[in-house]
Order: structure tokens, then sequence, then C-alpha cells
């Protein structure tokens, strides 16, 4: 019975070691110290393409896993069985603490929410990719995927049947740290520069003798349902990995941080709407999208970032 | 986000970033004393130190609710809310903490709500509220829609909008930073706390921090069991730091399981599948729980759901999990089939996704594999009502002058043998916010700004810092029996693997401990961790030498500090001769008040004694549901 063989995926991981540089770690040469820019966030500068030196190799694992695991699932095994010096974040285990965006076959997504049988692919139907880490830009989506659980390959000698190979990189447009890990401080930054909290009168209740004396703002479901999806975003990046003009290098402050200004221009409680739209009214804040709207794809809360970007520079433009 | 340089001295360092930490964090900064020192001048420091990036905090994952009795839906009064929290309890809470939490809940609520938190709202603009289990009014009546929420997703709209005040506060952060140690001076008599020493996992470097003031939030422990609802990085490290300190944890035996995890993952289906019409079955079909629950059945409390799960698992009545069809029969199913699929899309869109995703099964048609998962740690390092830490010499307390505690790794015993739904959120915002204003009137009666360098535990956490420095380098020269090979790329030999090794502590703490125990399993696992997980974890070394980013590093300390909480646990579980709340001996089946109307207090020899608890205004009664 089909049921009863056991199943296995190559996991083809993109490694990087960091050199130890002790003595440098303190100087501007450091290949971790962030760099100013025109623009604030490193993200935005030449540095996030620039490479910290180090060891690159690319290691294959293969493992047991059944086609509904998950690829954080196979990454753990990896960990606990096989390797436990692959380094890579992860925390909830099921797309809410948004730790573990990597790029997934050239997309990037969470690895927790990565099925195999949706990414693996049977050896030749995998996009070259060179000795730099570039890929050719056919498609990379799930759908492209040639390997199925029925039409997995057969390994000879040991009767297991291989679902393919899934290749894993850190997640694009921010500076490798370890294996895995990438450096994602630029996208905090930028979404911190931007004012990311609630003003309003600042009053705070106190309780005196058993009753507040000052109750919540009032909010009807129409005027929270203009802001709520944009709240559930999780800052894990997929989105900022996603957009070829972030990841690319250019001067962008990246569709996270707009979202996250949208979220407070759309909540009524929020009095600094026109100063939040001048601050993103910028060469390197809305004027940069190009509206390729690949942000969209792979938010695993759901948002349709790219058109919340596009109703954001039309507001901008509007007021 | 690391700082750039350390301080010399700090006014507080607060460990953790979820709710009760940034809570604490805010509650500091926002007070009277803290703006008077703002005002002449002196900016306080004060540094957040944390495992992971604040955002990525478990805090997140909540989804149900955090209670008040707001009567934002239909009247309430806070005494209800009181009454329900001691009761929830098993009466093992300390009734003036109870008491507060249900006296402060409103303006915690209403202060998250106006720092931001996208309630989900009546028609008329207010706070929503739902029912939750255990939430009643006039004192065990009718249920009350007490639990302010924010569609599924309460935890991470707090989380988040607790990060933002932080951001617009301008508080320092020191992220993915492990702490190795917490250290104080001083006896038994006259204890203080003089820093902490961390790892900052980016650079791999081993920093002394000198604090005036230290809060540890850390989270709980779920990760004692093999099966939990708890992130990965929920591995009691607040609470291991603190035994290792030489002080004690308070009702470590009590862990809440909550009875419907899905299947081996343990991730978390909202009891809400069950509110809906969702039934227990066993291997043979049967509906179980109005057997053991006539009337209430598959909505009874928690930990009798649990209990009725596990009774029959061990009549042999369980099903296997379909991911592991030759595995135990541990599991039992949850049927959804009755639920109309258009309603079941509609109001459980998360509990859907979720079997979808990670069990691969459809609910409408398919029966649902679930287990009990370790939930939430009741117990945890002692503290008062204002958040600090004190130990227990079997008559007084004493305060460790400096140190706090708050959230899940703390025991304030707000929630005694057994937490209410709602309740958790509630007390990390709370008592995290009372623990900062603490620590700031600490702070404004003498700020490490005005300070001359006098501070004699200095040599300590240097001392501390170096000890631990040394052990790092040692864990990095990997085994030393096998030759050193910097470009190896197989590790499958040579020393243990710490990520494996936790996974077996979480298998023989799951056998001993899972919903129910007794003397020979309790003995069975403290034999296990003595023989086999202690000196396997003692002889952990890391597989690849180069300290940054070095995970391996970081998990061994883990299993480590989680081998020091598991055998505090066993030892209070062992010496609670009764059952009550989420603890079931199974040789001790009844709750016994004459002599265990009491908090143990445990220590890392395993020595126990028991504290009094405080009773105001509800004497003990039974607990009927």
């Amino acid at each position: 019975m089909a049921e009863a063989s056991k199943t296995t995926v190559t996991l083809k991981v993109h490694r990087f070691t960091p050199r130890a540089e002790k003595t440098e770690r303190a100087r501007a040469g450091s290949p971790f110290a962030r760099k100013s820019s025109p623009f604030g966030g490193a993200g935005s500068s030449a540095s996030a393409r620039r490479r910290p030196r180090g060891k690159q190799w690319v290691q294959e694992y293969t493992v047991s896993a059944r086609p509904e695991d998950s690829v954080l699932d196979c990454l753990l095994a990896i960990k606990r069985t096989i390797d436990p010096t692959l380094a890579f974040r992860y925390s909830c285990g099921h797309g809410m603490c948004g730790s573990d965006a990597v790029s997934v076959n050239g997309t990037p997504t969470l690895l927790c929410t990565a099925r195999v049988s949706d990414w693996a692919k049977l050896p030749g139907s995998m996009p070259h990719i060179d000795d730099d880490g570039f890929r050719s830009t056919e498609s990379g989506e799930p759908e492209a995927a040639a390997a199925s659980a029925n039409d997995a390959a057969d390994t000879s000698d040991t009767g297991e049947r291989s679902l393919g190979v899934i290749e894993l990189a850190p997640l694009p447009g921010f500076p490798a740290q370890r294996d895995l890990i990438a450096d994602i401080d630029p996208m905090l930054d930028q979404i911190k520069k931007l004012k990311p909290y609630l003003q309003a009168d600042g009053v705070l209740a106190t309780t005196k003798e058993g009753n507040i004396d000052v109750f919540e703002y009032l909010q009807r479901p129409e005027q929270l349902a203009k802001y709520e999806m944009l709240s559930n975003c999780i800052a894990c990046g997929v989105c900022e990995g996603s957009c070829p003009v972030f990841a690319g290098g250019d001067a962008f402050i990246g569709p996270a941080a707009l979202i996250w200004a949208s979220r407070f221009i759309n909540d009524s409680r929020d009095g600094k709407a026109m100063e939040r739209m001048d601050a993103i009214d910028t060469a390197d804040g809305v004027a940069a999208c190009q509206s390729v709207r690949a942000c969209s794809r792979q938010c695993p809360r759901g948002i349709d970032v790219g058109e919340e970007m596009w109703q954001i520079v039309a507001k901008v433009r509007e007021r | 986000m690391s700082p750039k340089r350390l301080e010399d001295m700090y006014d507080a360092v607060i460990v953790g970033a979820g709710a009760a930490g940034l809570s604490a964090a805010l509650g500091l900064l926002r007070s009277p004393d803290i703006g008077q020192l703002k005002a002449q001048g002196d900016e306080p420091r004060i540094l957040v130190v944390s495992k992971l990036q604040p955002l990525r905090s478990h805090t997140g994952s909540a989804e149900g609710g955090i209670a008040a009795s707001l009567g934002n839906m239909e009247p309430d009064d806070w005494h209800w809310h009181y009454y329900d929290t001691v009761k929830g309890g098993d009466w093992l809470s300390d009734q003036d903490a109870a008491k507060l939490l249900a006296e402060y809940a409103p303006e915690t609520v209403v202060n998250l709500e106006r720092s931001g938190v996208a309630f989900s709202r009546t028609e008329d603009g207010h706070v929503a509220q739902r029912r939750f289990g255990g939430h009643t009014r006039e004192f065990g009546g009718e249920p009350v829609k007490r639990a302010a929420y924010a569609a599924d997703r309460v935890g991470h709209q707090i989380l988040h909008a607790l990060w933002q005040q932080c951001v617009a506060e301008g508080v320092q952060f020191a992220e993915e930073w492990y702490v190795t140690d917490l250290v104080l001076d001083g006896d038994d008599t006259n204890r203080r706390v003089c820093g902490i020493v961390a790892l900052d996992t980016h650079s791999g470097e081993v920093k002394a921090i000198h604090a005036r003031n230290v809060l540890l939030a850390t989270g709980g422990a779920g990760r004692l069991f093999h099966t939990t609802s708890n992130s990965w990085d929920l591995t009691g490290d607040g609470m291991a730091l603190t035994l290792a300190a030489g002080l004690q944890l308070e009702d470590g035996e009590f862990v809440q399981f909550h009875p419907t995890g899905l299947a081996h993952t343990g991730i978390l289906l909202s009891e809400a599948a069950r509110a809906e019409g969702g039934v227990l079955r066993n291997a043979n079909g049967e509906a179980f729980m109005e057997r053991y629950a006539p009337g209430h059945a598959d909505l009874a409390a928690r930990d009798v759901v649990s209990r009725s799960i596990m009774a029959e698992v061990d009549a042999g009545r369980g099903v296997a999990d379909p991911k592991d069809p030759q595995g135990p029969k541990d599991c039992v199913w949850l049927d959804m089939r009755g639920i109309d699929p258009q309603r079941m899309e509609q109001v459980l869109p998360q509990v859907v996704e979720t079997i979808r995703m990670y069990a691969n099964l459809d609910p409408t048609v398919d029966l649902v594999p679930i287990k009990p998962t370790a939930h939430y740690t009741m117990g945890g390092i002692p503290v008062t009502t204002d958040g600090e830490v004190y130990r227990w010499d079997g008559k007084t307390r004493t305060v460790v002058e400096g140190l706090f505690a708050a959230g899940e790794c703390s025991c304030v015993s707000v929630h005694g043998a057994n937490r209410l739904g709602g309740n958790s959120l509630l007390d990390a915002c709370l008592f995290g916010t009372r623990a900062g204003r603490a620590m700031a009137l600490r702070i404004g009666q003498n700020p490490a700004a005005a300070l001359e360098d006098d501070h004699e535990g200095d040599t300590a956490v240097d001392q501390a810092a170096a000890d631990r420095k040394a052990e790092m380098a040692e864990l990095l020269a990997g085994d030393t029996a096998q030759p050193e090979d910097a470009d190896a790329t197989e590790h499958s030999g040579g020393t243990g693997n710490p990520y494996q090794l936790m996974a077996r502590l979480g298998e023989v703490m799951e056998r001993a401990l899972a919903v129910r125990c007794d003397a020979e399993s309790i003995g069975t696992a403290l034999a296990a961790l003595r023989d086999e997980i202690r000196p396997a974890a003692e002889a952990l070394r890391a597989h690849d030498s180069n300290a940054a980013f070095n995970q391996e590093v970081t998990a061994i300390w883990e299993v480590q500090h989680l081998t020091e909480l598991a055998e505090a646990v066993l030892h209070a579980s062992d010496d609670r001769h009764e059952s009550r709340g989420s603890l079931r001996r199974l040789d001790f089946p009844e709750r016994d008040d004459e002599h265990f109307l009491a908090h143990s207090m445990v220590d890392a020899q395993g020595t126990v004694s028991f504290q009094p608890v405080v009773i105001i205004d509800y004497p003990p009664m039974k607990r009927e549901y």
C-alpha cells in the first residue's frame, strides 16, 4: 500500500557562516555594522546587497517526511537527527509569530506554513541557481512545483520514495547573518521611523473605589473594519523580500512600514493622519512603489498588500 | 536591535518582552516617579533583554480574550469576577491578589484600548465582550460576557500595541540575548539583586549587565512536555534562573492541560469548537463526556475534560494520530461533522484552517485527532502583589531587594490550582504594570545616575560572567575526545544532541505528569532525570566552534534549564498528597483542605515547604460547575 511506504524530501540549504572578526567589531569596517544612508534604513542602501564575509556553501539533507509536513518540521528533524548546527529562526510553529520567513524555491514565505507537498520539486524541474545565488527569472510559485505525493520518484536501494527537492535560502533583501537567519532590523527601523503607535489624547484610566475615571475611545465596527486587517500584520518581512524594488536594493521604505503607516492613518482614534501622510509622501516612500504587487502573494495573514499600497498611494495624492 | 554599549549600571533590566515585560516597562516609564526624575533632567537607564525579537513573543498566540467586568454587553460586577477566579483556582488563589486582579481589570483593559489595541466593538462603539468558561454572574450563576476580544487574535493585538507604546517611549532593547545567570548577593536574611549575565546571540559574546532592579518576565514552561501549545522558546528560563540563584518556585505542580490540542502537534483548537457543537468520541465512537460530566458533557471545565480524555486512553479506548498510525493510541476524536459546514467556516475560521493546514483533514467530513496539550503554568516565581520576589522560610516572606517577576513565569497566585480563560493576559498586563511602578518607586528614591560607583555586587556579576565565558569556550571546543575538524559537515556522531535530549525530556515528563500522576510515575521520572537526562545534559557540547548565531549553545542551556525545572516540578508534585485543580493524584484522589490548603515552595535541592493560602472573603467550598 502506498501509505505504508516511507517518503523522503531533500532540502538544499544555502548556508553561511560569518567569519569571526572579534577585533573589528567596534569599527565601521565591520560587515555587521549598519551604514548610514540618506534614505534611512540600511535595507535601502548598498549595504543590503553587500555580502558579509564568511564561508558560503550549499548543503543537501535528505530526511523522512510526509507530504503534509511543513518545511519547518523537516528542518527541526534535521536539527534533531542530522545536524544541530543548522541555524534558522522559528518560534510558535503555526504562522503567528512571524519569525521564520525565508526564501523557499526563491519565493519568500514562512517555513511553518510551507507544506512539503506544495514546494517539493522532482530533480530536473529546479530553476538554475548560479554560484552567486541568483536564480533565473522563471516562476517560483508553488503551483509550478512538478512533484506531488503521487508521482514521487523511487530511490532504488532503500525503497523510500523521494518527494523531491526544496531549496532554502535566507530572506531576500536583507543581509544574511548565519545560514537561514537574515538581519531584518532594517525593516523594523523603517517601521519605527514612521511613529508606529496610536497618537490620541494620551489620557489613561485610573481606578477609584472600584470604578474607572476614563472609558475606552469609542469606535464603531465599520470604523474598525477600515484598518483591522492591516493591524494583523506580523512583521515577518515576506512582502519586503518579495518586492523587487525593496529586495532589489533601491531606496524604498518598504511595504511593511507603509502598511503600518496606513494602519494608523485609517484608525479613527488617531489624530495625526495628515502628518503621517506627509511622512510617507517622499521619494523613498509611496513614490517608490512600482505597483508590482508581488508583495500580496505570500502574505501569511492574507493582507492584499499590493491593493492596500494602491489605496494609501491614492489617499496620499488626494489629501 | 542591540545596545551600542552597555551602561555601567542600569536602574532596571527587564528580562522578556511579552505582555508582562512590556507592561512593566510602560508601567515604569509612565509612573509619576519617573516623570519627576525626567523633569529634573535625569533619564532612567532601562534595558529590556529578550531571547526573541519582541514581536515574536508567545503573547501573540493568545486567541480568546482578556477578562474584565466592563459590563459593556450586560451587567457585570468585579466582585463576581473575583469570586469566579478563586473558585476556578479551586480555592488555592491568594485572595488579596485575586481581588486586585478583578478590581483593576477594567482599568487594565481600557488602558490597553487607549494604547491602540484594535478590540472588536459593539454597535455603539464600546469594547465587545464574549462568554468564557467559568465566568459567571452573581457568584456562580449564569454565564456572563466578560472576555474582551479582538476577533480571535487578542494576544497579537495586545503584544503589538504594547511594543508600539514602548517605541513611543524610546525603550532600549537587547534583542536575541539569552540570559544565562541571575546574580544575587547577601544571605538568607538579606538578599539583593546585582544584575544578570546574558549571551548576545548575534556576536556570541557573554555580557555582564549590572542593575539595581531586575524583573523576570520570561513566560511559561510548556516545553517541559512533548505535547504543548507553547512555542519552542517556552523553556522556563526565568524559573530555572531563580532556582539556580538559590530561590524557590511556588505551586510548580500545577500545569494546565488544554483538552483539545491537535494530536501530536499540540497546536490549540479553541474551546469554541465544542461550544459550536463538536463532540469528543473514543475509539468505539462513543460520545464519552456525558458519562464523566452529566449535564455539562463536552463543555465541562478544562481540567475535567482533559482528565476524562486521559481516562479513556488509559482504559484502552484511545486512537492513534493518523499521521503516526503505528504510534501510541493516546488521542481521542473531535467530531465536528454535526456542525453545518457553512457555519463552521464562518464562526471557526482559525480552527478549520489549523486542522486543514496541520492535520491535512477536513473537519466537515473527517474525525479530528485531539490530545490534551500542556498550556499554562499556574505556578512560578513567588511574588508579592507588587511583583517583588521573596523567599519563604517556613514562617515569613523575605523579599529579595530589587528582584521582581511578572506574567506566566511568576506566581502572585491569582490562578491557584487552575486558571480561568481570559485571566492570563490580564495577570500579565496588570501585575506587569504594578511591578513596573514598584520598580519606578525604588528608582525615584535612588536613581543610578546619581550614584557613585560603589556597588559591591559588581564583582559578583563580573565573576558570574567570567565563569559563563569559560563554560561557553568549553562548549564551543566541542567533544575533545574527537579530532577537531572545522569543516565537518556531518554531525550525527560524537556528543549528544540538545534538540534530541529536549524531546526525550518532554516524553519522560509527559508520561509522568500529563493530566494525572501518582507516586510511582513521579519516582520513575525522577530516576530517569537523575540517571539519564541530567548526565546527558551536562555532557552536551556544541558541534560548531563559531560563537555567532550558534543556536546549539542556547539549546544546550535551555535543556539544562528545563532539567533543573523538571526536577523541582516533580518534587513539588510528589509532596502534594491530594488532588486539586489541574493536579490529579491517582493515589490521592480527594482535595485535602486540612493539610494542603497551602502553596508548595520548592527549591533546587527538591526541599518542599508549604505556605498558607491568603483567604479574605471566600472560604473554601466544593468546586462544581
